[in-house]
């Protein structure tokens, strides 16, 4: 198995949700293109997180 | 796979001008070169590792070498000429050639002693040319050194160089307790952990920071909050009580009007009591009018308080336009910048006077504003401001006298106010006292005693209500003001929240990636453990001896015997070079990256009994990697030709010029 699917298995393992996984996966991505200003990028993707959590809990509630 | 296509070296060495090409036309990419000892066997190696890393490692002594130029080449090329070392290695994978060329350009110089030439070097150049193989015209050139140095480290990483280009010789280094951090550091970097370990230390450190600014904001409004319903209640129970105030007070005012026309009606006492009436009118008026004052002297305090505080720096400032004017400065009677306009345009005639501007009168203008210290605008703004300052100044010196006059003011008002309370006592005592003769139907004592507890309550009320208006008016004004602090506060709230769920997303993102890297290293580990121990076990004959192998965190080999005993330290050569095979190939595998293996004296350590097994094993690995072997012809014994001929792609002997300076031929 190539690493890249070893690194994908794994966060696919973690006990954590779907959106969180693919928060990990894009943060990831950020760091493979190697992006100078990464915390723009990081704070994009942490704060889109952030916004679909909020929707969702008010969609439960 | 990738494997090394061809190999060109030009002076570089005995290397004068040889090309190897590696052919890929077998089944097995097994590649072999037979040398003599001292034929250039290591040195076909080195020139590998010079071409990557400008770095020899497999150099005995590099102080007492010879230079990288070929002597030949040194000895026939003339003084302060130069020569051009070069080793151009060419690699393919799937999708692309690779080639890679370090060039050194050496100056040619004789000792002036000897007349021997020497070869001095200059700075060696690595280009690295990546050509796709379905598009050649996207050909992509890199000069760069740190371009070029992360490309290397992306095929051959340094710190495990011999781990792709093996010396069979120097078996020692390869468990060497540096080595294992080397390995582990590599492994790091071939297996994108590197990726990992920067996405948790990035979450992390960014945590960190936003953690450090949500501190900073004061997110507790309780106290704010409790402040302003304080005032609201405050506000409320006033505006309460006043209103049952403006209840009362008719009642109130009704009984001592009802009082008063009782009174009236009683003729014996009917002069005091009309009296009463003209001093309650006209200590209303005489307070109404002291109220006003008040109101007259706070804006009297006020305006004094700033325009005393301005006082002595005002007056400076005027004393300074005075004396400019004194001096004949102020205002300007020359305007300068347009004294300045005639000299600078060579103007011919006064525009003023129309007057011609001769010689004379230039030599005057000239003097005349040498002797102008202040430009006209300024000159303009401070007299436009003189006026101004002189109004203040005169207000400020009028202080006294218009003090002195409303403590006049405040002294009538005040003593006015007093001879009428004192009068208006006067009759109420009297009538408080007074005693009507019995049977009559009005009792003045009694009457008069509730007028004057009405009245009391009365002037009380109104006084509590005055009170009451003015605190209303205060904590309605502070209430306002802290309603705006709120606000503001709340912006930063949100913001604090904000901060605060970035703070717990980037820490949870920082603990999983450590977690998917602890994962993912456990995993190489296990896959390199495993892997080694499938080839060691398959290289060594002996089947009843060793029982595991073990690698720790920090990538050091232990190999047990079936008992479950130590004994890596009591392995034979022969099965610590097949442990170093194994281990990096291994390596190799686990770097997801299928690298040539380059190897020189590679089964020159092992006993006679297990060459046969190792070239197998060899052969059968060279199915899935390219394998290049640097054979000694001893060392190329029977047992391994029986092995490897007519099976491997290619067998050649490299041999040395009749001279023995140079290589000059590599076939078969």
């Amino acid at each position: 198995m190539s690493i890249s699917n070893k690194i994908d298995s794994r966060i696919d393992n973690l006990n954590e949700t779907d959106e969180f996984k693919a928060l990990m996966r894009n943060i990831l991505n950020v760091e493979d293109e190697g992006v100078y200003r990464f915390k723009e990028k990081y704070e994009t993707y942490v704060n889109e997180y952030i916004n679909a959590s909020l929707q969702e809990d008010q969609k439960n509630d | 796979m990738i494997r090394i296509k061809k190999i060109a070296f030009e002076n570089y060495r005995q290397y004068k001008n040889i090309s190897v090409s590696f052919d890929d036309n077998s089944e097995h990419n097994l590649h072999i070169l037979r040398a003599k000892n001292g034929t250039g066997k290591t040195t076909f190696l080195n020139g590998i590792l010079w071409c990557l890393y400008e770095h020899e490692h497999y150099l005995n002594d590099k102080d007492k070498a010879l230079p990288i130029a070929n002597s030949t080449a040194v000895e026939n090329t003339e003084e302060k000429n130069s020569i051009r070392v070069r080793v151009n290695l060419l690699l393919e994978d799937e999708t692309n050639n690779i080639e890679f060329e370090r060039t050194q350009i050496f100056t040619v110089s004789a000792s002036p002693l000897s007349g021997k030439k020497n070869a001095y070097p200059g700075s060696s150049t690595l280009k690295v040319t990546i050509t796709p193989k379905d598009k050649p015209e996207n050909t992509k050139v890199s000069e760069d050194d740190l371009e070029v140095q992360s490309l290397v480290k992306q095929y051959f990483d340094e710190a495990i160089y011999d781990y792709y280009f093996f010396d069979g010789e120097n078996l020692k280094n390869y468990f060497s307790q540096g080595k294992s951090e080397k390995i582990k550091s590599s492994i790091f970097n071939i297996s994108q952990v590197t990726l990992l370990e920067n996405a948790a230390r990035h979450a992390r450190s960014m945590s960190e920071e936003k953690s450090r600014k949500s501190a900073k904001i004061k997110g507790d409004n309780g106290n704010l909050y409790d402040e302003v319903s304080q005032l609201a209640s405050d506000i409320d129970r006033l505006e309460k009580e006043n209103k049952k105030i403006d209840e009362e007070l008719p009642e109130l005012k009704k009984k001592v009007a009802d009082a008063d026309a009782a009174l009236e009606g009683y003729a014996p006492i009917r002069m005091n009591i009309e009296r009463r009436k003209v001093l309650d009118g006209e200590y209303r008026a005489t307070k109404s009018g002291y109220d006003d004052f008040k109101d007259k002297k706070r804006v009297f305090i006020r305006k004094y308080l700033t325009l005393l505080n301005y006082y002595p720096r005002v007056k400076n400032t005027l004393e300074i336009i005075h004396q400019k004017q004194k001096d004949g400065k102020l205002p300007p009677s020359i305007d300068k910048k347009q004294v300045c306009e005639i000299l600078e345009n060579h103007v011919k005639n006064c525009p003023v006077c129309n007057a011609e501007i001769d010689e004379n009168a230039i030599t005057h203008l000239q003097s005349v504003l040498n002797e102008l210290d202040v430009s006209s605008a300024t000159s303009n703004y401070l007299m436009e401001i003189k006026s101004s300052l002189e109004e203040i100044v005169s207000e400020c010196e009028s202080f006294p006298d218009e003090r002195d006059k409303l403590i006049q003011e405040e002294k009538y008002y005040v003593d006015e106010l007093a001879k009428k309370e004192l009068e208006l006592q006067q009759i109420s005592a009297f009538l408080t006292a007074y005693s009507n003769a019995d049977g009559e139907s009005i009792d003045v004592k009694k009457i008069e005693a509730e007028r004057e507890s009405n009245r009391q309550k009365i002037t009380s009320k109104e006084q509590r209500k005055l009170l009451n208006e003015r605190d209303i008016k205060d904590y309605k004004k502070e209430k306002e003001q802290k309603e705006g602090e709120i606000k503001k506060q709340e912006g930063k709230r949100d913001n604090k929240a904000l901060l605060n769920r970035q703070v717990t997303i980037l820490r949870r993102l920082s603990s999983s990636f450590d977690l998917v890297q602890k994962g993912i290293m456990d995993d190489l580990k296990d896959d390199i453990q495993k892997e080694t121990w499938n080839r060691f076990e398959s290289m060594i004959w002996k089947r009843n001896t060793f029982g595991s192998l073990s690698i720790n965190d920090s990538y050091e080999i232990t190999v047990l015997n079936k008992a479950g005993n130590e004994m890596t330290g009591s392995l034979s050569a022969t099965e610590y070079m097949a442990l170093a095979y194994s281990f990096t190939l291994a390596i190799h595998e686990a770097s997801g990256k299928n690298c040539p293996l380059v190897v020189d004296s590679p089964l020159g350590r092992v006993s006679d009994e297990n060459r046969e097994n190792m070239a197998r094993e060899l052969l059968e690995v060279s199915k899935e990697k390219q394998i290049i072997m640097l054979f000694t012809p001893d060392e190329y014994s029977e047992d391994v030709s029986k092995v490897y001929d007519g099976t491997i792609a290619s067998i050649r002997d490299i041999s040395l010029s009749s001279d023995e300076s140079e290589v000059e031929r590599v076939g078969e």
